[in-house]
């Protein structure tokens, strides 16, 4: 039986509403497969959320695919373009301004299927691909505990921006294979737990479990071990193949 | 200092930066701009923190309006000293930045070059908000401003106890009318919890001498008055180091916020750095 743990938590001191993360997860019964999909607006976007949860919806609706996401990007920013620009109100200089810059998020998308697992994304939302809580991979590779608190790359909604190039990958489905999508702040966390030798997953999933996820994430926000930032995760345990 | 300067940055606890801008006469003179059209440095200031104050707007808007990170001021001192900005804003000491996007004195229109997504560039007219206008009159009353910066950071400390602390950026060409290290020190003496007040210094060069910039060491320096502006200034925090290097600048560990003989680069990149605290909410 599918086991799924969603959760979310804006920065220390915001609302709900000021969260610019975003998740969704999807199971497709016809096709026999699930969607995962996480998305983290940057800071400096005006409409972050917003264009997160974009993302994430679009995500869905290309089912996980890829090719069907990309190609349906244009598409997506023309629609976003439309549907955030006011032609009839004269704006405030800073909001002409704000729009015209677009918004950014970094996402990551996965799709598990009967056999199979696949996950595409840019930016520093990460995916753990595990087993008994420790970690065989996670996408994308090159980033370690120091290099995802770099400047990460973003998805724009502008039509004329350079679309980052997608990191893909999939694998065969194995027994006892779990999936952990989360944004960076948490995935800091847990790649500097997992270099000193620790067991992040255990601890995380203890907390989801126990529907104390906002209590763990907290607590390690005020003992400084994690970037007070919006926080968000996805965890998803497939049926045994 | 490295428990200190770290507070985040958010619309309950914002910090303050507020800009002391010399506007005397000899600030009508061209300021070094190696390669560039010439430019007074009268101008090229207002500029300079026109485009501050734009970034800064915009780094805080959001959908629903411009959060209240920042409270900024500048004072200005020249023939007369006090608060600088025009238009609605004129007469008034820190503003929430929220009042500083809605309230520009004029809008500009001004050309800008922008990708076409053909590979080519074509020219747009962009919207360019005025606050500070150029003035260059009058003698360099420095002390003045220094008196009238401490009354204004005092007010705003005792209502921001726990805030990230305020920046004082001094911008001039000239040398003090007295005792500069004293009235630099009582800003400094200001504080809150995370530290106390910074006060940053940069001079501005009317000829070509290479600018320092960020010493750590007052030998390195060429005359008293540099030695001057050295002790006046506070030392950049670890985030503003860190972001000097990421910008290709090597300040040592002790570094100041200090930079002498700037030129327009020098002068951009003064003001970049400096208006950096911790990390925004």
């Amino acid at each position: 039986m599918l086991r799924l743990y969603t959760a979310s938590v804006p920065k220390e001191g915001l609302e709900e509403e000021e969260n610019e993360d975003a998740l969704r997860v999807a199971s497709f019964a016809k096709e026999g497969e699930i969607v995962g999909a996480i998305a983290d607006g940057a800071t400096e976007s005006a409409q972050a959320a917003k264009w997160s949860q974009a993302i994430c919806d679009h995500l869905l609706a290309s089912h996980g695919r890829e090719a069907v996401f990309t190609a349906g990007l244009s598409t997506l920013r023309q629609k976003w373009q439309r549907d955030t620009t006011s032609r009839s109100e004269e704006l405030p200089w800073f909001v002409e301004r704000k729009r015209r810059e677009g918004d950014y998020a970094a996402f990551r998308g996965l799709t598990i299927a009967k056999d199979t697992w696949s996950t595409f994304g840019c930016g520093d939302c990460l995916l753990f691909r595990i087993s008994s809580g420790y970690p065989h991979q996670w996408f994308p590779g090159h980033l370690d505990s120091e290099s995802i608190l770099e400047r990460p790359l973003l998805l724009s909604s502008d039509a004329l921006a350079i679309s980052p190039r997608l990191d893909v990958d999939s694998g065969e489905l194995r027994l006892g294979d779990e999936f952990v999508l989360c944004t960076d702040a948490l995935a800091a966390w847990i790649l500097w737990r997992l270099d000193l030798g620790e067991t992040p997953f255990a601890i995380l999933k203890e907390a989801l479990e126990q529907d104390r996820f906002l209590s763990l994430i907290s607590d390690l926000r005020q003992s400084k071990n994690m970037k007070n930032d919006d926080t968000s995760v996805v965890w998803i345990c497939p049926t045994s193949t | 200092m490295s428990s200190k300067y770290s507070k985040e940055i958010s619309r309950t606890n914002p910090t303050a930066i507020l800009f002391m801008v010399d506007q005397s006469s000899s600030m009508n003179d061209n300021l070094v701009n190696e390669g560039g059209a010439p430019k007074s440095k009268a101008v090229a200031t207002a500029d300079i923190i026109n485009r501050f104050l734009q970034n800064l707007v915009l780094k805080c808007a959001k959908n629903e309006g411009v959060r209240d990170y920042f409270h900024v001021g500048i004072i200005g001192y020249g023939i007369t000293t006090g608060p600088a900005l025009s238009g609605p804003l004129g007469g008034r000491s820190l503003i929430p930045i929220s009042e500083i996007a809605n309230f520009p004195a004029r809008i500009e229109e001004r050309e800008r070059k922008v990708d076409d997504g053909a590979g080519g560039l074509i020219e747009t007219k962009v919207k360019f908000p005025i606050w500070l206008d150029p003035v260059a009159n009058g003698g360099t009353p420095m002390l003045d401003a220094f008196a009238r910066s401490e009354a204004i950071i005092s007010d705003w400390v005792q209502s921001h106890p726990d805030s990230f602390p305020p920046i004082v950026l001094n911008v001039t060409d000239g040398e003090a009318d007295g005792d500069l290290r004293a009235a630099a020190q009582s800003v400094r003496a200001l504080g809150t919890s995370d530290g106390e007040a910074l006060v940053f210094n940069v001079h501005l060069s009317a000829n070509s001498p290479k600018s320092i910039a960020f010493p750590h060491l007052r030998e390195a320096l060429p005359d008293s008055f540099a030695e001057t502006l050295f002790d006046c200034s506070s030392e950049l925090t670890p985030t503003m180091r860190s972001y000097a290097q990421q910008k290709g600048l090597s300040p040592q560990a002790g570094a100041k916020g200090f930079v002498f003989n700037a030129d327009l680069s020098a002068l951009v990149a003064f003001i970049d750095i400096g208006t950096r605290p911790s990390n925004l909410r």
